[in-house]
């Protein structure tokens, strides 16, 4: 038994590996081609039937003939956030209907430091375009600079890379406090008549674009004609968790006790974290919050959010995903692409409309 | 853990430990590491045409230096019988503080050299802790680590800082004879360790203390600086990781060190280390980092979710745990 044991383990090792290998391509969420190869470019019917339920909006008319080996990377922030998870899928699935091959690598729970060692790993497939959402790539942009390989930044601008695509912050807080006013002005003049209205947007203090965004949320809620007695915007921290979400939202709700709060949330954890810590502490008929993102975990809480979530701005993550993927072909071929706006919002009577694969 | 729950009775054993007698069971055992990574080179190397070229392994090499490294001082602070657990601050707090003070307008080697004060001030601060105050390794440096990544982020602000002149750190990244410096640091590193361990009156004294304090200090060995010493070593090193990994990613950011726990860990865990103190090696540990590697490596070049990658990476962990309860049992008859 002791004698199988030092073999066994290699054995097991090498087991395991050549298993999971034979899953990997298996686990991939693929689009079937809409349009027949051709001449031209792939229009925005083709993209639309081509995603379904997902709905993108394309960003670059891509060509049917694009190049036998165009090659490209994606370093996915944390494949174990249903986000990202969405939008993996989205960029494989724009991949195998595009035609192009598609590396990726998981930085796990937003481990940024190790997104350089990350890039060497996929540098061996020779990407022409690399993608990454992360805080702080400068060392990035001059080891991609260094091989050649353009960096398409995705979701956070990164000073130096060949390009970017994400979310036009702004725009997206200011649909989110519109949405958030819509429901709370009611409330004004009902219940919540005669009581403080905090302003709350959960975002992290130490990536901008997710402060960009809740403090555009503050800006949409007051141009809807609603002016809060006051606005907290407190610090989610690194990673912007369902628990960082629940933690954060009990704490002010403790130093809240009389207040009423109308929360923007930058993405469906924090806003399902604050719903659990208000249905916690007893406090649903205190706040209403608008999420923004509308993944898995997002859309599912509209199950049972005893109406505190009012909406969701629908970021449409497995969309951004093919996006991300439009845009890196137009960067290939030194191209423009056009980021939309989101303008769809999911709430609780169109959710299983929209999603009805939920 | 703690400075004075070793066994009462022995005597100190003053060079590595002897090995085991010739048991070809145990032989198997021993070697069993070396085996699992010859086995995972070969299966890559089938599976991917990309794993077994030489650029993918000095990516692996540039991979791993930083774990490499701080794999290093975990393991000499693991012999003398003490738990570091610290170094994933230790990186956050060198990064922010270096980016911080360049900045500020300081020579980068100013900045590096108030790091390498900050990072002292920890291992003594541990030391402290542990050696004055008998509170065990692993809660002490998990205090003091948890307060270092509050500094950290408290000087940052919770923000990430852009180096204002990444060149002054480009040698990091810089090649010398086609081999990434990185990597040529850890190999110093581990070197000098091997060295340190194997072929020094203070390395004979670290197994010493590790296998028996008590017996130790009859022996007239001075226990208490031998502990501050390792832990020194540990935080040092977990500086001149900081560095690199600032000199890779441009910028100081508060959170990096925190995902470092598992591969470190799972590294010198890997290596056969008895968590008691008195036994290990840094070559061990070497080849620990680099199964460690390798698996991150591969299992990308494989397009194998990151999912299966953690189940896998436990997998092999928990091997290396069991292997080590049956060595040690078999050591106790």
């Amino acid at each position: 038994m002791k004698h199988i044991s030092g073999l066994s383990s290699a054995l097991a090792i090498s087991a395991t590996v050549l298993l999971m290998a034979g899953c990997a391509t298996a686990s991939n969420d693929s689009a079937e081609p809409a349009a027949a190869a051709g001449e031209g470019r792939y229009t925005q019917q083709d993209v639309t039937d081509a995603t379904g339920i997902h709905d993108v909006t394309s960003v670059f008319s891509v060509p049917k003939q694009l190049p036998d080996d165009l090659n490209l990377a994606y370093i996915n922030p944390s494949l174990a956030t249903s986000f990202f998870k969405a939008m993996s899928d989205g960029y494989k699935a724009a991949a195998d209907f595009y035609g192009v091959d598609l590396h990726e690598a998981d930085l796990g729970n937003f481990n940024f430091a190790d997104a350089v060692n990350k890039y060497d790993t996929l540098a061996v497939f020779e990407p022409e375009v690399v993608g990454i959402l992360t805080p702080s790539g400068a060392g990035l942009v001059d080891r991609t600079r260094a091989d050649g390989v353009k960096l398409l930044a995705s979701g956070i601008p990164i000073e130096g890379a060949d390009g970017f695509i994400g979310t036009p912050e702004r725009e997206t807080g200011m649909l989110a406090g519109t949405v958030l006013a819509d429901g709370v002005a009611p409330l004004l003049e009902d219940e919540w008549a005669g009581r403080e209205l905090v302003f709350v947007g959960l975002g992290q203090a130490a990536i901008p674009t997710t402060m960009e965004r809740v403090e555009s949320g503050l800006e949409g809620f007051e141009a809807a004609g609603i002016q809060p007695a006051s606005a907290e915007f407190p610090d989610l921290g690194k990673s912007a968790t369902v628990a960082d979400g629940t933690r954060i939202m009990a704490d002010f709700l403790t130093a809240h006790p009389d207040q009423v709060l109308a929360v923007v949330a930058m993405n469906d954890q924090a806003g399902v974290g604050a719903l659990q810590a208000v249905q916690a502490a007893g406090r649903q008929d205190d706040v209403r919050i608008v999420t923004i993102g509308a993944d898995e975990v997002g859309r599912s809480a509209f199950k049972n959010d005893d109406g505190i979530i009012v909406g969701e701005v629908d970021l449409n993550p497995w969309g951004a995903g093919w996006r991300w993927v439009e845009a890196a072909i137009a960067l290939s071929m030194d191209e423009e692409f056009v980021i939309p706006a989101p303008d769809r919002v999911i709430t609780r009577d169109n959710v299983a409309e929209l999603y009805p694969e939920d | 853990m703690t400075a004075t729950t070793v066994a009462q009775q022995g005597t100190p054993p003053t060079s590595p430990p002897p090995k085991p007698k010739s048991d070809p069971i145990d032989r198997i055992l021993d070697v069993g590491i070396y085996i699992a990574l010859g086995v995972l080179v070969i299966v890559f190397s089938i599976a991917s045409p990309y794993f077994l070229t030489v650029g993918n392994l000095l990516n692996i090499g540039q991979a791993v230096a930083q774990t490499g490294i701080l794999a290093a001082g975990v393991t000499i602070a693991l012999i003398a019988g003490q738990l570091d657990i610290s170094f994933g601050s230790v990186i956050a707090v060198t990064a922010v503080l270096v980016a911080v003070l360049t900045g500020a307008g300081l020579p980068a080697a100013v900045a590096v050299l108030g790091a390498v004060v900050a990072g002292l001030l920890v291992g003594i601060l541990n030391g402290v802790l542990i050696v004055n105050l008998n509170i065990s390794s692993i809660i002490s440096t998990l205090a003091v680590g948890t307060a270092v990544t509050g500094a950290a982020y408290l000087l940052a602000n919770g923000q990430v800082i852009p180096l204002p002149d990444p060149a002054a750190f480009s040698w990091v990244n810089v090649r010398v004879f086609g081999l990434p410096v990185p990597m040529l640091i850890a190999i110093a590193v581990y070197v000098a360790g091997w060295v340190l361990l194997a072929k020094t009156k203070l390395g004979a004294h670290i197994y010493a203390v590790g296998g028996n304090s008590s017996a130790a200090l009859r022996a007239g060995i001075p226990v208490k600086r031998i502990y501050y010493t390792v832990l020194v070593i540990s935080s040092s090193l977990a500086v001149l990781a900081g560095v690199i990994v600032l000199g890779r990613t441009g910028a100081g950011d508060p959170s990096y060190g925190a995902a470092d726990m598992f591969t470190v860990l799972g590294a010198v865990l890997l290596s056969g280390i008895g968590l008691g103190g008195g036994t290990g090696s840094v070559q061990r540990t070497f080849v620990g980092v680099l199964i460690i590697g390798v698996l991150a490596n591969g299992l990308v070049l494989l397009g194998v979710q990151s999912y299966y990658q953690q189940l896998v990476n436990g997998a092999v962990l928990v091997l290396a745990v069991v292997m080590e309860a049956i060595r040690r049992k078999r050591r106790s008859r």
